[in-house]
């Protein structure tokens, strides 16, 4: 039985419609309209133990209505989640006694008291043992370098300090998972390289599921073993990121540099990109065409000096998946 | 109780990091003591028959009725807490924790309370006592009933401060009701004029409103114009107030709730 469970889970808002002019202003008073929003629409998956799970998509995709839904405070407009045996939303104290969440765009810490002081509170509100929140503690400050400013009050704290010290506040009672909303916003390379270090870590030793929504996909490919990718409100691709690549990004670049400066050609099967000097680049369906003969035919017209075939950047792929989703793909079978 | 203590401690560490606004509210007290104190010193001394109760009582019914509503405004941190939390949307990080609002609300703002109580009721007091003629209790047992009064006064301000808060899930712009609360409460809880002062009507309305309980009841036990029996009627309507107003933020609160976890906020 997998720990998270998501069964064809939608969620609407109703927005008020605001409608212009002065007879608007008149009719939204008396007769106010309202329109359904689908922010997440027949949404399924799974999530073993264990796992690290990046959730990407482009903003108002539907991303944090989904973690909101999980950690139980939004209850889906139909379907149904269950996560560690508990529908989060109905068995809320119970449940948020076993999760950590962070929002990266909020704290969930005291913003004119230190640090220590507000996981000091935590420690009671969670009813943390001392021993462990000693042991906690000492992990976090090490790990996360939160020994620099654990003492300074939250709102004297850069954006990444406090992020980091959110960090380590959801982790304090040791929850079973951990839903992390853009836990990278504001957080310098180094500190972001100390997070994905210390994520892992706790992933590893202590088997904590971590699902997490970031923009930043170095992020995912260094951490998550297998990505959700959404888009208004469905879910485009389930699955590792390198199934990604082979499925929706068949193009290879081939770029080759000639012993000498030659004039355009045309081949079979490539199309000529860029020509520069002595190097030319050519676009290719890896499918379609094969490299080998592909270099054996341009080698027989013209002496080859060097060549290399490079994989499109993961970055750029999930682009293409997200301009295109509309037409091309549609909600994959994950 | 102890993680009650432990939201105690924690809000009476972060009130005490302005020390700026201490300095000026203590100011602000004997400012607005002195101003009730002349007043009604004016007052007494042109129509002495009006006054059913003696100078001192009326000055220490006056001055303090001024210092409550300083050391009292902490509970109004509830209901701007709430506002602020519902509007800006960051309620939804109250709802990850695993506690009951009411409880968590009540915890906070208990430390608020006695800082204020501390920095602004007990300083307030003594300068009232050294400089403006402020008198005790006349007796111990009108003293210790005053503290218990007060202490029920608190659960009500508390509670209506956290219902009047609630309304901000249901309206967008809640802060000319929040306005209305304040004056509502200004006059009928008996702190800018004494209820006694009041035409029959209003009399009647301000004695089936729960403000009184704020600052009427207690300063009516201070200043000994209740009987024991009259005092001990008095907070057990306190009580009874505190109580039904408790029930309705559970209530109330489950409601918004509801409406929040459906809606987003």
């Amino acid at each position: 039985m997998p720990l998270i469970q998501v069964q064809s889970v939608t969620k609407q808002f109703r927005r008020r419609l605001r409608r212009e002019g002065f007879r608007g202003a008149l009719s939204n008073l008396f007769l106010p309209k309202y329109e359904a929003i689908t922010a997440v629409d027949q949404v399924s998956f799974a999530i073993q133990a264990g796992e690290i799970v990046g959730y990407i998509g482009p903003n108002g995709a539907g991303k944090s209505t989904t973690i909101k839904m999980l950690s139980g405070i939004l209850v889906p407009t139909s379907g149904a989640i269950e996560v560690l045996g508990l529908i989060p939303s109905r068995q809320r104290k119970q449940y948020a006694r076993q999760i950590g969440v962070v929002f990266g765009q909020r704290t969930s810490l005291w913003w004119d008291v230190p640090v220590i002081d507000s996981f000091h509170l935590l420690r009671d509100i969670y009813k943390v043992p001392e021993a462990q929140f000693r042991r906690n503690l000492e992990l976090f400050s090490d790990l996360l370098g939160l020994g620099g400013f654990i003492h300074v009050p939250v709102r004297q704290l850069s954006l990444g300090q406090r992020v980091l010290a959110d960090i380590a506040a959801a982790l304090l009672h040791d929850p079973a998972i951990l839903f992390l909303d853009e836990p990278t916003i504001g957080v310098d390379v180094v500190s972001k390289e100390r997070l994905r270090g210390f994520l892992r870590e706790i992933n590893q030793a202590r088997k904590v599921t971590i699902l997490l929504t970031t923009h930043d996909m170095n992020e995912i490919e260094k951490l998550c073993s297998r990505v959700l990718i959404i888009d208004h409100g469905r879910i485009l691709y389930d699955g590792n990121l390198e199934d990604i690549r082979t499925r929706y990004a068949s193009e290879r670049l081939l770029a080759i540099e000639f012993e000498a400066a030659i004039p355009d050609f045309s081949l079979d099967g490539a199309l000529l990109k860029r020509s520069q000097g002595r190097k030319k680049w050519f676009a290719f369906n890896r499918f379609e065409t094969s490299v080998p003969s592909l270099i054996a035919t341009i080698n027989l017209k013209y002496p080859v000096a060097d060549l290399t075939v490079t994989e499109p950047e993961i970055e750029d792929v999930i682009r293409l998946i997200y301009q295109d989703q509309a037409g091309r793909m549609g909600p994959a079978q994950g | 109780m102890k993680l009650f203590l432990s939201f105690t401690r924690l809000e009476f560490l972060a009130a005490s990091m302005y020390r700026g606004e201490f300095w000026l509210r203590i100011a602000n007290n004997l400012v607005v003591m002195y101003g009730a104190y002349w007043l009604w010193n004016t007052l007494y001394d042109r129509q002495p028959q009006i006054f059913t109760i003696s100078r001192e009582q009326m000055l220490a019914y006056g001055m303090l009725a001024m210092l409550m509503d300083t050391f009292f405004s902490a509970s109004n941190h509830v209901r701007y807490y709430i506002m602020g939390q519902v509007r800006t949307g960051a309620i939804q990080m109250d709802l990850l924790r695993p506690l009951d609002l009411v409880f968590h609300l009540l915890a906070r703002n208990s430390g608020q309370m006695i800082f204020s109580v501390l920095t602004q009721g007990l300083p307030g007091f003594l300068a009232g006592a050294l400089f403006l003629g402020l008198r005790p209790p006349s007796n111990l047992q009108d003293g210790l009933l005053f503290l218990l009064s007060l202490l029920l006064a608190y659960l009500v301000a508390f509670t209506l401060n956290f219902l009047v808060g609630m309304v901000a899930v249901y309206v967008t712009e809640a802060q000319r009701i929040s306005w209305a609360y304040y004056a509502l409460l200004r006059f009928f809880s008996g702190q800018a004029v004494p209820l006694w002062f009041f035409p029959p009507f209003l009399a009647q309305i301000a004695y089936l409103l729960p403000f009184r309980c704020i600052i009427a009841v207690p300063l009516s036990i201070y200043i000994g114009q209740l009987s024991f029996q009259e005092a001990l009627s008095a907070l057990g309507l306190q009580a009874l107030w505190a109580a039904a107003l408790l029930a309705a933020c559970q209530l109330t609160w489950y409601r918004a709730h509801t409406r929040l976890t459906v809606q987003g906020g």
